[in-house]
């Protein structure tokens, strides 16, 4: 008890002193204040720690110590204490009357509530609503009427004429009333009342009736409202009154259709785009059938291949509306593409051209323009694109499978054919009047002969034009098959043409669109046939070659006319194509194992070159043998000496056939022969000539500096293009230009600019070249919205407990240090107690012995005293 | 700064900015021939890891600067590295011993080719003021010397003393 009351003393004491601590904060003497340096001063930090006054706040807690620890220990161990409760008695601040007033007050108090306890509402009032009881019970009038309104009514007439009135009742209006009893007028006026009430109630009542009344009245009323805004003219006005002209066409017109929405007609620029979009659509099929990547890969990837049950996998397509289809009416074609589009097979056939003089000169320009316009002709392509898959897949060449797939090149030759053939129409009208009109589909090459045997060839193309027209599918059954071995005449009768000794190289040209469109009417067919001809030649030509040791013999200028054929009928750009590809092989085949040794043999060699170009003036392919040939050929007219120059079979580089093609030094001087070199079909309609003419030399020299420089020019892109060149570079050397005519050594110049164009100097391989290291660069952290506080990780929790920690921490140290302080300054006082209690024993003690020593000096001097007395 | 009364022309964070940033980016730096000091104008000594790669904004920079006086160091955000540090003055005690120490003033009359201050094999120390107003005052450089005959901004000067050092020592 005695303990906790201490405690409780003592919390009380401390307290009071720390809250009387007032803030004081006066002038600060500069020798009291204590700096602490700081080594960063940071601009607008603020710092807690930056001053100190040391002397002050000790002086501080010693007098807190002074004034709660000492009294403390004063008190320390005793159990009874004096308080004095006198009030203000160690107050300074109040006078002395004020206590005494103070005092006198609680004394009152004091008396007054133990005196109090015992009385029995002596003072106290009743009161009810603030009003004393007492007031109340003298005033007995209360209003107790029930209705306010009413009770407002009455009372204010009431009032009137009784308070007011007076005695004038009287002196009322009508004058008859006399004087009337207090209670006549009390019931006078309860009788007014009551009438009032029934007065309001009546008409309440008609109030409520009036107005279901009128409820009842609006809803019939309503309805016909409702529906009177809508239909109020209508029924009347439509039902008696005729319709007004007028008004029918207004509202007809009204109501007309403004004019249907139809597709906007489109501006040139979109016409242009759509047109330049699906010559690219088709380039780009053109290109991916030449890298081999079919279109059926591409859409099995795409859509993997779905196969019906019933399908026979036989490759068959259905749909094929897309197909361009001749159609014919009164004899004369309907439909027929732009002709503008296409001029391939008619340029193509150009150029075999020999009537004019510079044919080779055509040559550059029709291949030039054949490789231009077939970038933009892809057009013709589009209707073998949905067969290219097929084309390509047929590796083993079948023939059974690849029947529906083969479409031609032949309805490209079909579009570019109207000009021309109408041309021709117009040109030989009246020649062919007396032509018969109608001719029976030959079924053999000879009949096919009878039949055009004594025309001019102008008449015989009109005879195969009509007997085409004459026997069109659409016609009459049979008529496919007829036309079918038409094809097959055809292509037997150009063949024909070209071995007879004046070969009529036009008319094989204007032949070509009839074949053309004959292929495209049946593709599957001649699609066979021709790959069964082109087949059956190489087999032929394999086993004759093999019979004789390896070294063949060129074919006619039929099959040249053949591989000219397919050229134009098809695509040779594919990457694999059952008609192409297998007369690229044949061809390869021939200029790789013929034997170059007769100037039939040059000239067919040469003739197949040109073909070649033709053939892969687009896919760019690489022919070793165009290369090799040209380079024999070159070589042939190349002056042997002590140097020898390697040369590859078929050629030679020893014996006759070796300097078959050098010019004599004689021909120096007799520059006159060789102005126009021939053209090559005239060449090849040379026949066989053991010593080859100077003009024959100069024209193969040219067609092959010629054919070089084309073919330099499409190998450019190739990475090997300069080891395909260097033998020919070599070559050239060796050929004594001085002796050729000025054309030539303008062709010649052309190829050696063409090729030390072409020609740089290989790097050798070397390694890449190191880029020195840089320093690795590293991003400074960068905390945002820093506030030069740091920051701490953790969760809200533990940063919390981290804080309290941290606090306790402090806590604790700062109680520690405080009870050390206090325990000094208890050590200290102690000791000063200690000096006051010993310095007070020894005054005592002092005190003692001077009295003891004056007591035994009374003493003393007392026995002297007596001994002397 | 006006609350604390500072001379707003002698604070000039936006020079330092682009002085640093033509001297760390350049490939000089790149190759690790550049050690920059930084002393700002309360004289507090600031060393940059040739690595660091200084905010391109002028705002990233100045948060970099605040952080670095209140820190007195900026580590990378992915290494260990300390890439910005404040360090003791005076700076000679950072330099080579025996190094070559030329400040580049335009209140000179010397005026040369800042090619010829590269020496091929020697490490060289270069002072460059990066303020608005005065000269740079330093008592270690040893001549004073000028790289135009007009004043330069301190960025153009860094650049060119730079390119110049590159040149001279063979950095492409």
């Amino acid at each position: 008890m005695a303990k906790n009351k201490k405690a409780k003393k003592k919390f009380g004491l401390s307290d009071k002193v720390n809250s009387s601590k007032s803030a004081r904060k006066g002038k600060v003497n500069p020798f009291e204040v204590h700096f602490n340096r700081q080594k960063h001063n940071v601009l607008g930090k603020i710092s807690k720690s930056d001053t100190g006054l040391p002397g002050i706040s000790r002086q501080k807690a010693l007098k807190k110590r002074k004034e709660t620890l000492l009294q403390e220990y004063k008190k320390f161990g005793k159990s009874n204490t004096i308080i004095d409760k006198r009030i203000g008695e160690y107050d300074s601040t109040m006078t002395e009357e004020e206590k005494m007033v103070q005092r006198f007050a609680l004394e009152r108090k004091r008396t007054h509530e133990k005196s109090a306890i015992f009385n029995l509402n002596e003072e106290e009032e009743l009161t009810h609503y603030g009003q004393s009881l007492a007031g109340i019970e003298k005033f007995e009038e209360q209003n107790n009427s029930d209705d306010g309104s009413e009770d407002g009514w009455l009372a204010g007439k009431f009032t009137a004429e009784a308070h007011f009135g007076g005695g004038d009742l009287d002196k009322n209006a009508d004058g008859t009333k006399k004087q009337m009893t207090k209670k006549e007028m009390l019931e006078e006026v309860i009788a007014m009342s009551k009438k009032r009430k029934y007065e309001q109630q009546t008409e309440k009542e008609s109030a409520v009736e009036l107005t279901e009344k009128l409820d009842k009245q609006w809803n019939d009323i309503a309805s016909l409202l409702s529906t009177s805004k809508k239909n109020k003219l209508n029924p009347s006005s439509s039902a008696k009154q005729p319709v007004d002209e007028f008004d029918r066409v207004v509202r007809e017109l009204q109501f007309e259709l403004k004019g249907k929405p139809t597709d906007r007609i489109k501006t040139p620029e979109e016409v242009a785009r759509e047109e330049k979009a699906t010559l690219e659509q088709l380039e780009t099929e053109r290109i991916s059938r030449m890298k081999g990547v079919t279109l059926e890969n591409t859409q099995q990837n795409a859509k993997g291949s779905h196969q019906s049950a019933d399908d026979l996998s036989d490759g068959f397509v259905l749909n094929r509306e897309d197909k361009f289809t001749l159609r014919y009416k009164d004899g004369k074609l309907l439909s027929l593409p732009p002709p503008d589009k296409e001029k391939k097979a008619s340029k193509r056939v150009h150029f075999q051209d020999n009537s004019n003089a510079d044919s080779e000169d055509e040559v550059d320009d029709d291949v030039d323009e054949e490789s231009d316009e077939d970038e933009q002709s892809t057009g013709s392509d589009a209707e073998e694109e949905n067969y290219s898959d097929l084309e390509s897949d047929d590796n083993e060449l079948d023939l059974g499978e690849c029947d529906a797939e083969i479409t031609t090149g032949c309805d490209r030759a079909v579009k570019e054919r109207v000009v021309p053939s109408k041309e021709l129409k117009m040109g030989m009208e009246i020649a062919n009047a007396e032509l018969p009109y109608t001719f029976p589909a030959p079924g053999s090459y000879d009949e096919f002969r009878k039949l055009i045997d004594g025309y001019s060839s102008a008449d015989q193309l009109v005879i195969v034009e009509r007997i085409c027209k004459c026997h069109h599918p659409s016609l009459a059954e049979g008529n496919k098959e007829k036309l079918q071995t038409l094809f097959r005449i055809l292509v037997e009768h150009c063949g024909h043409a070209a071995i007879e000794a004046d070969p009529d190289v036009s008319f094989i040209n204007q032949l070509t669109p009839t074949l053309c469109r004959l292929a495209q009417q049946s593709p599957t067919e001649t699609a066979q046939f021709l790959q069964q001809l082109v087949v059956d030649k190489q087999h032929a030509f394999t086993e004759a070659t093999q019979k004789k040791g390896g070294r063949g013999q060129f074919p006619g200028l039929d099959m040249v006319v053949l591989l000219e054929l397919v050229a134009a009928l098809y695509s040779t750009s594919d990457f694999q194509h059952p008609i192409v590809t297998p007369a690229l092989v044949y061809m390869a085949q021939m200029l790789a194992q013929c034997q170059v040794s007769s100037t039939i043999a040059v000239t067919t060699g040469l003739l197949l070159c040109t073909v070649f170009l033709d053939y892969v003036s687009l896919s760019k392919r690489f022919v070793p043998e165009v290369n090799n040939f040209l380079y024999g050929i070159l070589f042939m007219a190349s002056i042997k000496q002590d140097q020898v120059l390697r040369v590859y079979p078929p050629f030679k580089s020893v014996g006759t056939s070796a300097d078959l093609l050098v010019l004599p030094k004689s021909a120096i001087n007799n520059r006159t022969i060789d102005t126009s070199p021939l053209g090559l079909w005239e060449m090849a309609s040379l026949k066989d000539i053991e010593e080859p003419t100077l003009e024959f030399k100069c024209t193969a020299i040219s067609v092959t500096l010629k054919l070089l420089c084309k073919f330099a020019v499409l190998y450019k892109s190739l990475p090997a293009y300069l080891e395909i060149f260097a033998p020919v570079k070599n070559v050239l050397c060796k050929v004594p230009w001085e002796r050729y005519t000025d054309s030539v050594k303008a062709s010649h110049q052309q190829l050696v600019q063409e090729l030390s164009n072409c020609l740089e100097t290989r790097q050798s391989l070397s390694r890449s070249k190191k880029r020195p290291q840089p320093l690795k660069l590293f991003e400074p952290l960068i905390e945002d919205n820093y506030d030069g506080r740091k920051k701490r990780k953790g969760t809200r929790e533990q940063i919390e407990q981290q804080k309290l920690l941290h606090k306790l921490k402090r806590e604790r140290k700062g109680a520690v240090r405080e009870i050390r302080k206090d325990a000094h300054f208890l050590a200290g006082e102690k000791l000063k107690q200690e000096k006051e209690k010993d310095v007070e024993r020894k005054d005592k003690v002092k005190r003692l012995y001077a009295l003891l020593g004056n007591q035994e000096g009374d003493y003393k001097a007392l026995v002297r005293n007596k001994r002397k007395a | 700064m006006k609350k604390f009364k500072r001379d707003l022309a002698k604070c000039r964070p936006d020079i330092t900015h682009q002085c640093l940033l033509m001297l760390m980016d350049s490939p000089l730096n790149r190759a690790g021939l550049l050690q920059v000091f930084v002393r700002t104008e309360q004289n507090v000594l600031i060393q940059i890891n040739p690595q660091t790669r200084i905010p391109r904004t002028f705002d990233r920079f100045c948060g970099l600067m605040v952080q670095l006086l209140h820190k007195l160091s900026i580590h990378a955000a992915d290494g260990p590295q300390k890439l910005l540090k404040v360090i003791k003055n005076p700076v000679t005690q950072h330099l080579p011993t025996g190094v070559k120490k030329i400040c580049l003033t335009y209140s000179t009359d010397r005026c040369v080719q800042p090619r010829e201050l590269a020496p091929s094999d020697k490490p060289v120390v270069l002072v460059i003021g990066a303020m608005a107003h005065g000269k740079v005052e330093v008592d270690y450089t040893e001549e004073d010397v000028s790289i135009s005959q007009y004043p330069l901004s301190a960025a153009l000067t860094c650049a060119k003393v730079c390119s110049a050092f590159e040149e001279q020592w063979g950095i492409l």
